[in-house]
């Protein structure tokens, strides 16, 4: 699993733990990202970056500031692995 | 995006119902009898029903799997609890012809409902961002201790100075009515302490679809602290009745929080996000 597939892993856990299984069913609508909850599984098709936006903006509609929050904290240890310019927009 | 749900709305004009009855009766003069005993009845039907819609529903957010689920649970257990004490309190008033029945059975529902209120807002705080703020800030924990030793001051002299008279166990009382007379206000303020550092720590954070719900809880934890301390006076100086201005913030209290947990009833409208970074409805 590449980077980005793990950073929106661990954003999904980390507002699973918050918010419960909505968290799983707001990723899910998300175009462009495939989930198989069961078995920890992510994969991207598009641009990661945008897809991590959309999904962190997704959560953030539905709880606000807060969402963005725990997200930055879900993915900054895998943060370091990117560059500046790799980063998505909401996680900065 | 609609931020009231149907509920919600129901709740309010209930609300206004019971107020129109309280009106009525301060108008009327009425300190005693029926009517005044059928509007506590009323008003303890809110936090039953909306208690038990809020237990039921605490699934959406995974129970006793997440933080919200959890809060929404127990808040939601506290209110079945006090609308259970309330009902058995109606059951004095309709039945045994007893205006006041303080202490008694009645307690066995009204006291724990605010441990598990305590309980919920605790979780309430990790779901709502104040646990992050608490953790990353200096400044927030210093915040918070100044926050506790303040209103732990302010609580003493409005629960002993106050609603006791600077007397703590007056002559005359039952052991178990100075124990619940403290314990009540004393619960109540643990909850309304951890709503009041919820609110203020959480505050940057606060938005989104259920900004509305969390507010009203955390403001209905507030009033309920004032509400008990109003009755704890009023039972101690005996001018207590059903339906007076202390059963009116009981019942705003409990709107409140049932607005709350009834806000968290109905799943979120899920967004579907464009494919080029902007989020839709």
């Amino acid at each position: 699993m590449d980077v980005y597939a793990q950073i929106v892993l661990n954003i999904i856990r980390h507002q699973e733990a918050i918010i419960g299984p909505i968290a799983v069913e707001q990723a899910e609508q998300i175009p462009n990202l495939h989930l198989e909850w069961s078995k920890k599984e992510v994969s991207i098709d598009s641009d990661p970056v945008i897809v991590i936006d959309n999904l962190v903006s997704a959560y953030r509609q539905l709880f606000g500031q807060i969402s963005v929050e725990v997200s930055k904290e879900a993915a900054a240890s895998l943060l370091t692995q990117l560059q500046p310019a790799q980063l998505p927009q909401t996680l900065r | 995006m609609k931020k009231i749900n149907t509920l919600q709305k129901i709740l309010g004009l209930y609300f206004l119902a019971t107020v129109i009855l309280w009106v009525v009766l301060r108008v009327q003069g009425s300190t005693g009898g029926n009517a005044n005993y059928w509007y506590s009845f009323l008003f303890g039907l809110t936090p039953l029903f909306a208690g038990i819609v809020g237990m039921a529903k605490s699934g959406i957010w995974g129970r006793f799997h997440s933080a919200l689920g959890r809060a929404v649970f127990f808040i939601s257990l506290g209110l079945v609890l006090w609308g259970f004490g309330e009902t058995i309190w109606s059951y004095y008033n309709f039945f045994k012809g007893v205006a006041a029945p303080y202490p008694s059975l009645a307690d066995i529902g009204f006291a724990p409902s605010i441990f598990f209120w305590v309980v919920g807002t605790f979780y309430l705080a990790r779901a709502s961002g104040a646990w992050l703020q608490l953790k990353r800030s200096r400044k927030a924990k210093v915040f918070a201790i100044v926050a506790i030793a303040g209103l732990s001051v302010l609580s003493y002299y409005l629960l002993v100075h106050v609603a006791r008279k600077g007397v703590l166990v007056p002559q005359g009382e039952t052991a178990l009515k100075t124990v619940l007379d403290i314990v009540y206000p004393l619960g109540d303020f643990l909850a309304a302490i951890f709503a009041f550092l919820v609110f203020m720590l959480s505050f940057k954070y606060f938005g989104g679809y259920y900004r509305l719900a969390i507010g009203a809880i955390l403001l209905g934890l507030g009033t309920m602290y004032i509400g008990d301390i109003v009755f704890s006076y009023t039972t101690t100086v005996g001018t207590y009745y059903n339906a007076d201005f202390g059963d009116l913030i009981l019942n705003v209290g409990l709107t409140l929080l049932s607005f709350g947990v009834l806000g968290f009833s109905v799943k979120p409208p899920l967004q579907k996000a464009a494919s080029q970074g902007s989020v839709q409805e």
